[in-house]
């Protein structure tokens, strides 16, 4: 790799290619990955702790995967609460541990798409899972706010 | 590094809800996140991941940024840390299930870092100023690229301009690409040694 100050810029045909590689490396990156980091503005004003992935079946080696294919467990945890989620083409099913009543937003960059309420053992589904990538907000009681990382099915 | 001043001035208008500025400061940098995230060997989804944790930490710390100046290297440490974090993760899995000896990349690679750094805010710098130039010298330049390149009897065609003129135009618009002001500053940090030889 060039050193910045082994770069002659008074070099014309230096500068032009750097100038192509500058312009070349920003076309290889794919327009959606973009278009989520500027999705992730719509949240600044969301005072919620960040619930990091920390399991995910699809990221499983195929020979190790004990669950079928139709079926992708992920969890999220944070300083609070562990979040279980199975996500099927029907739907998905999470759990909250510790178990709590927590209400659960489902959010896209367009918004809130559902809000459901988990029963006394921290269970919830979701029906109309979107399509787009989408997170989590769980909130117990005025204690527990906790955002997942983004989800792309 | 140079400071880049409109860095600041983005930083402060996304800081008080500007989505344009924020928008502005993606563009520019979602290069340097997804150069770090190949670097580290990263899947796709793995730098979905990344990509999504590094921006949602920099919007939750767009008001305690005491340097907006400094956020380029911010960007880079955050995506790097996200990187090892993904790694953590799917290698402690391996791991556990003895499918494979945990590989020996990612380790210690601060430098890299450095050079990933200096590399992006170049390109962001040559970007820049590519876009602030007249769009007939964007039209130009960016014949000159095409691979292989053509001849100037064919951009003399496609351009409409003559063959004659290529030549010069083509040093007048490098000319003016180093006078933009993002370059300019990058050049001037770099050696203004070799600039005062130039002039």
């Amino acid at each position: 790799m060039t050193s910045i100050a082994d770069i002659r810029w008074d070099d014309d045909d230096e500068l032009l290619a750097f100038l192509d590689e500058a312009l070349r490396t920003e076309g290889e990156v794919p327009p959606d990955f973009v278009a989520a980091g500027k999705a992730a503005f719509t949240w600044r004003s969301i005072d919620a702790e960040l619930a990091a992935l920390v399991y995910d079946s699809e990221r499983e080696p195929a020979l190790t995967r004990t669950q079928t294919a139709d079926l992708r467990a992920l969890t999220f945890a944070s300083a609070h609460v562990t979040i279980e989620l199975e996500l099927t083409d029907s739907g998905l099913l999470g759990q909250v541990v510790p178990t709590a009543p927590a209400r659960i937003d489902v959010q896209t960059a367009a918004g809130v798409t559902a809000s459901v309420t988990a029963d006394e053992l921290g269970c919830f589904t979701i029906r109309d899972v979107p399509q787009e990538p989408f997170r989590l907000r769980v909130r117990v009681d005025e204690t527990i706010d906790v955002l997942t990382t983004w989800i792309t099915r | 590094m140079p400071d880049d001043p409109t860095v600041v001035t983005l930083v402060v208008a996304a800081r008080d809800g500007d989505q344009h500025a924020w928008n502005a400061i993606v563009e520019r940098y979602a290069p340097l996140v997804w150069a770090v995230c190949r670097r580290h060997d990263l899947s796709r989804l793995d730098i979905d991941d990344v990509g999504q944790s590094v921006w949602l930490k920099l919007v939750e710390h767009l008001a305690d940024i005491r340097d907006p100046a400094a956020l380029p290297g911010w960007i880079a440490t955050t995506t790097r840390n996200e990187c090892l974090r993904v790694l953590r993760t799917s290698r402690s899995r391996e791991h556990a299930e003895h499918l494979a000896e945990p590989e020996g990349f990612a380790e210690g690679g601060f430098a890299e870092i450095d050079q990933e750094l200096e590399r992006a805010q170049r390109q962001v710098a040559l970007r820049v100023a590519f876009r602030e130039l007249r769009p007939r010298c964007q039209e130009l330049l960016s014949q000159l690229f095409q691979e292989p390149r053509p001849a100037y009897r064919d951009i003399s065609a496609t351009l409409g301009m003559k063959i004659g003129s290529i030549g010069p135009s083509r040093e007048r618009c490098l000319a003016e690409l180093r006078r933009c002001p993002a370059l300019a500053a990058l050049i001037e940090a770099d050696g203004p040694g070799r600039e005062a030889r130039r002039a």
